[in-house]
């Protein structure tokens, strides 16, 4: 089996295999442990795993988890413990987990403090429109922080040069997309 | 690979009517609230990845009940 270390490096490296090695590896212990720690239902620890897991993830992919304290299933059990917290607060207003509350429940005001949600709602309108393989082109750029070489790679397109110019093009198709909506707004 | 995604880029860019060319001039503060949205980018890329990949954990979490 898939050590921690290794899946900490897979998930950084883009290798889309890795989140789900990461969720089998603690998936059983941690529901039984959810359930009886929070005197949660079933559906209530696996909603909460998955965002543990999730939040996780993407602390490796934005560099904000870059090597191990302790261990993979620590990190996310303390999320997790955070994040029920945060769930029983956030429950008198909104029972589901659902957008835009998911945006918020991932990554806090604080952290982002220019965050203007609504302006952040409509990009994300635009990205959804946008369709592949745009999305997963823009992704890599500015999610992964990957360089052309390795989008080149990943995205197996011919050379660096090509993955530069469709990445110019979609970037351009969704500025077209925002400044439309815009243009409806305010015009 | 390239051919196919360059087609699709190019076709969707050909076929949207919001991919007309836009005179900002035109537009008083748009450009403004434009380069606004810009600086959201990431963080719209994150949470679309994000919600795009729980709804794989998601998936992920249905197959492993059904087997």
């Amino acid at each position: 089996m898939i050590q921690e270390n290794q899946i900490l490096e897979a998930i950084r490296s883009g290798d889309k295999s890795a989140l789900e090695e990461l969720y089998v590896l603690h998936r059983v212990p941690f529901l039984r442990w959810a359930q009886v720690e929070f005197q949660c239902s079933p559906s209530d620890a696996c909603e909460l795993y998955q965002i543990a897991v999730l939040i996780t993830y993407d602390n490796i992919v934005v560099g904000k988890l870059k090597s191990l304290h302790s261990t993979l299933k620590s990190y996310i059990y303390a999320v997790a413990k955070n994040k029920w917290k945060e769930w029983q607060r956030a429950r008198s207003r909104t029972r589901n987990i659902g957008d835009p509350y998911l945006l918020q429940l991932i990554i806090k005001p604080e952290e982002e403090p220019t965050t203007d949600l609504g302006a952040v709602q409509m990009v994300l309108a635009a990205l959804q429109r946008l369709g592949q393989p745009c999305q997963e082109l823009l992704e890599c750029f500015y999610y992964q922080r990957l360089s052309m070489k390795e989008i080149t790679e990943v995205m197996g397109y011919k050379n660096p040069s090509t993955a530069k110019n469709l990445k110019y093009k979609c970037l351009q198709r969704l500025k077209r997309m925002v400044v439309k909506k815009l243009k409806m707004m305010y015009v | 690979m390239f051919k196919k995604d360059h087609a699709l880029i190019e076709a969707s860019s050909n076929t949207d009517p919001s991919i007309q060319r836009i005179d900002f001039s035109l537009i008083p503060g748009i450009k403004a609230k434009l380069m606004h949205i810009r600086r959201h980018l990431d963080f719209a890329i994150r949470c679309n990845h994000l919600e795009k990949t729980l709804h794989r954990l998601q998936d992920h979490e249905n197959q492993l009940n059904n087997q």
